[in-house]
C-alpha cells in the first residue's frame, strides 16, 4: 500500500482517540499531497462526513470514507469536543511516518460563504471550524500566541481601527548612501507630540486596533508610547498598537523590529522584518543595511489569526519564501507597518486579493513615504480598498460575532 | 482614617511613606483598590522586598478570590487591568523580578474571562448523551464516572470526552474521592432555569424509557 494511502488509513483508526493527529493525516493527505479528486462528489461528502461525525461521537472507528468526508467528519467531531474552550491552538508533532509539526487552530464560524464551504474540493473552505497551519516554512518559523484579552471575547460590534502616518516631516536619519540604516528619528520629541495626537484621537474614536508605519517610531518614541498607554485613563480600550517599527542592533546583527503593545503598553509581540527591502527606483539601487528575521507569530483571536508584517514581508512575490509564507498560514487580519509609494501600495493590494480570496484576509497598512512628509492609512478588504487618500484612516474591520 | 485618605495625605506631602504596608493586617490590606498599590510603586523610592512582598500577598490573594468565588466578567477585568498596570514603565527594569509572576496572575484572570466568553451551555446540551448525563447528575450527585457509563452503555474514553466538554461550560464538576472520580452538577447547570431542567430529565427519561419525575 502506498504511503499516502497507510497515512489515511491510519487517520480513520486513530480520529476517535487522537483528533487531531487524525485532522493534520487527512490535511496533509488531501491539501499536501493533493490526493482529493478520485470519487469526489459533494453530496455523498456531505453525507459521510455526517455519518463519520455521528460514528465518531458514538465512539466509534472512523468508517472508511472518502478522505473529504473524513476530513470534515474530524473537524465537526474535534470542534463538539471543544466547546467552551475558546480559541484554540494546539501545536501536534506528527509521528510514525508522518512528518512536521503543525498548529491546529480553531476558526470563526461563518468565515466563508455557504457556498465556499460546500466546495469539497477546497479543502481550506471544507474544513470548516479549524485551520491547519505548519510550525514552519520555507525555514520560517511560524508560532501561534493566544491575543491580548480584547480580541479573546467575540464581539457583536466591527473592530474599530485607525492606520496610517504622520505629515511632520520627521524622517529617520539616514546614512548617506545605499545600503540605508537609521538608529534613531531626526526630531523624536516632534515625532512624539505626533504620536501623542494621534493617539488620543485613536481613542477618542473608540478605535481598537491602531498601525503607525514602518521606520517611525525609534526607540525613545516607542517606550513615551508605552508610557502613555499604562498612565492615561481613556474611555476605550485598544486591543493592539503596532507602535511603528526601527532600526535596531540586536545579537551582533542589524534589525528592522516592530513592536505590538496592548491596551497597558504591555509588549504582546515583536516582529522581525523577514526580508530586506531591496530596489533599483530611477536606476539607482537602494537597499535596507539589515539581516532578515526567520520567525512569524500569530495571535490568535476570536475570528481568526491576526499578523504582523513590516512592508516587503507582505507584498513581496518573487520565488522568495516570504511570498506563499501567508497563503500557508491563512490569517484573517494583516496589521502592515510599510515604508513606501502607490507602487509598494499596489502590491499590498494584489495580495490582500489573493488571500481574501482563499482565507478571508483583510489588510490594515499604515504606510509612510521615506524621504518626503506623505502618509497612507488604508484598508485592503478583499476587492475592496479603502484609503480616500488622506494621511490617517478611521476605519471598521468587516466582521462580527453571529 | 482609612488608608487611602491616609495615602492621599502622604503623597500630598511627597513623604512617600510606604510603612502602611507593613502595619496593616492582610485583611485590611486587601480591602484597598489595587490603583493604591500602583500609585506607589509609581511614587515611592523607598520599596524594599518586605512592601514589594506584601504588595504580592495583595495581588495573588485578589486574583484566588475573584476566581474560588466565580467573579463576573466586568471584577475580572478590571483586576486584570490593574495589575498589568501595575508597575510602571519607567519602574519595569528595577522590578524585573516581581513582573512575570503578576503577570502570570493576570494572565489567569484573562484565562478566565476567555472561558466566560466562550461558554455555550445551549450547543453543548445538544452533543449525544449530554441530556442524559445531565439528568443523571441532576438527580443523583456524586456518580461515579463507571456508573454512569454502565447506565448509558459508554465506553469510559468516550464518556470521558463528553464531561471533559460539559466541565468545560462548568455544567458539572468531576472530584475525585479515593481513586473514583464523582460527578456533580455545576455551577451553570445549578443556575439554569427550571425549564432547561426539566428538558434534561425528559431527555434523560426518554432514552432510560422510564416516567419523568419533573416538578
Amino acid at each position: 500500500m502506498p504511503p499516502d494511502q497507510l497515512s489515511f488509513k491510519r487517520a480513520l483508526r486513530i480520529a476517535f482517540d487522537d483528533p487531531l493527529r487524525a485532522l493534520v493525516l487527512l490535511w496533509q493527505h488531501v491539501h499536501v499531497q493533493g490526493n482529493l479528486e478520485t470519487g469526489l462528489n459533494r453530496p455523498l461528502c456531505e453525507r459521510q462526513a455526517d455519518e463519520g461525525r455521528l460514528a465518531l461521537e458514538r465512539g466509534q472507528t472512523l468508517p472508511s470514507i472518502h478522505p473529504a468526508a473524513a476530513l470534515r467528519a474530524v473537524d465537526l467531531y474535534l470542534a463538539g469536543l471543544s466547546l467552551g474552550h475558546g480559541p484554540i491552538a494546539r501545536k501536534v508533532v506528527m509521528s510514525a511516518g508522518a512528518e512536521g509539526t503543525f498548529w491546529v487552530i480553531s476558526r470563526r464560524t461563518g468565515w466563508s460563504s455557504r457556498i465556499a464551504e460546500s466546495q469539497c474540493g477546497h479543502p481550506e473552505y471544507w474544513l470548516r471550524h479549524f485551520q491547519v497551519v505548519p510550525a514552519a516554512h520555507k525555514g520560517i518559523t511560524i508560532s501561534v500566541r493566544p491575543a491580548p484579552r480584547t480580541l479573546v471575547k467575540p464581539s457583536n460590534k466591527n473592530l474599530a481601527f485607525l492606520a496610517g502616518g504622520f505629515l511632520d516631516g520627521v524622517l529617520p536619519d539616514w546614512n548617506a548612501t545605499s545600503p540605508f540604516r537609521c538608529q534613531v528619528l531626526k526630531d523624536p520629541t516632534l515625532r512624539w507630540s505626533s504620536v501623542e495626537a494621534l493617539l488620543s484621537s485613536a481613542a477618542k474614536a473608540g478605535a481598537a486596533i491602531v498601525v503607525l508605519p514602518e521606520l517611525t517610531v525609534d526607540a525613545e518614541v516607542r517606550e513615551r508610547i508605552r508610557t502613555w498607554l499604562r498612565e492615561t485613563t481613556r474611555e476605550s480600550q485598544f486591543a493592539l498598537v503596532v507602535a511603528g517599527s526601527f532600526h535596531e542592533d540586536r545579537g551582533g546583527a542589524r534589525r528592522n523590529v516592530a513592536y505590538v503593545f496592548d491596551d497597558d503598553g504591555n509588549e504582546v509581540l515583536q516582529h522581525v522584518k523577514l526580508r530586506p527591502m531591496r530596489a533599483m527606483p530611477d536606476e539607482e539601487w537602494v537597499e535596507e543595511d539589515i539581516e532578515g528575521g526567520a520567525l512569524v507569530s500569530l495571535m490568535h483571536a476570536w475570528f481568526g489569526l491576526v499578523g504582523v508584517a513590516i512592508c516587503l514581508d507582505f507584498c513581496e512575490c518573487g520565488n522568495v519564501p516570504v511570498t506563499d509564507l501567508w497563503r500557508e498560514t491563512g490569517p484573517a487580519l494583516m496589521l502592515i507597518p510599510s515604508m513606501g509609494t502607490t507602487p509598494t501600495n499596489s502590491a499590498h493590494r494584489r495580495k490582500t486579493e489573493e488571500l481574501a480570496r482563499l482565507h478571508g484576509t483583510v489588510a490594515v497598512v499604515a504606510s509612510q513615504h521615506g524621504q518626503i512628509a506623505e502618509a497612507f492609512g488604508i484598508l485592503f478588504d478583499g476587492s475592496k480598498t479603502t484609503h480616500e487618500d488622506r494621511p490617517l484612516l478611521n476605519g471598521k474591520l468587516p466582521w462580527t460575532h453571529e | 482614617m482609612n488608608i487611602s485618605v491616609q495615602f492621599t495625605a502622604m503623597t500630598a506631602a511627597n513623604e512617600q511613606n510606604t510603612s502602611f504596608l507593613l502595619e496593616r493586617t492582610p485583611g485590611e490590606l486587601l480591602d484597598e483598590p489595587l490603583s493604591i498599590y500602583s500609585q506607589l510603586l509609581r511614587e515611592s523610592d523607598e520599596l524594599e522586598n518586605d512592601h514589594l512582598e506584601a504588595i504580592d500577598y495583595v495581588v495573588r490573594h485578589t486574583v484566588v478570590r475573584l476566581l474560588v468565588r466565580a467573579a463576573e466578567e466586568a471584577e475580572l477585568e478590571a483586576a486584570c487591568s490593574a495589575i498589568r498596570r501595575l508597575v510602571p514603565v519607567a519602574r519595569e527594569t528595577q522590578l524585573a523580578a516581581w513582573l512575570p509572576r503578576w503577570r502570570a496572575f493576570a494572565d489567569l484572570l484573562e484565562a478566565r474571562m476567555a472561558v466566560l466568553a466562550n461558554q455555550d451551555t445551549a450547543k453543548a446540551r445538544e452533543l449525544a448523551h449530554a441530556g442524559e448525563i445531565l439528568a443523571f447528575v441532576q438527580r443523583e450527585p456524586g456518580l461515579t464516572q463507571a456508573e454512569i457509563g454502565k447506565q448509558l452503555e459508554l465506553k469510559p474514553a468516550n464518556l470521558s470526552r463528553i464531561l471533559g466538554v460539559l466541565e468545560a461550560q462548568e455544567l458539572i464538576e468531576r472530584r475525585n474521592v479515593g481513586r473514583e472520580r464523582r460527578v456533580h452538577p455545576g455551577r451553570m447547570l445549578k443556575t439554569e432555569p427550571q425549564a432547561k431542567t426539566a428538558d434534561g430529565l425528559k431527555r434523560g427519561a426518554a432514552y432510560l424509557q422510564v416516567e419523568a419525575e419533573v416538578a
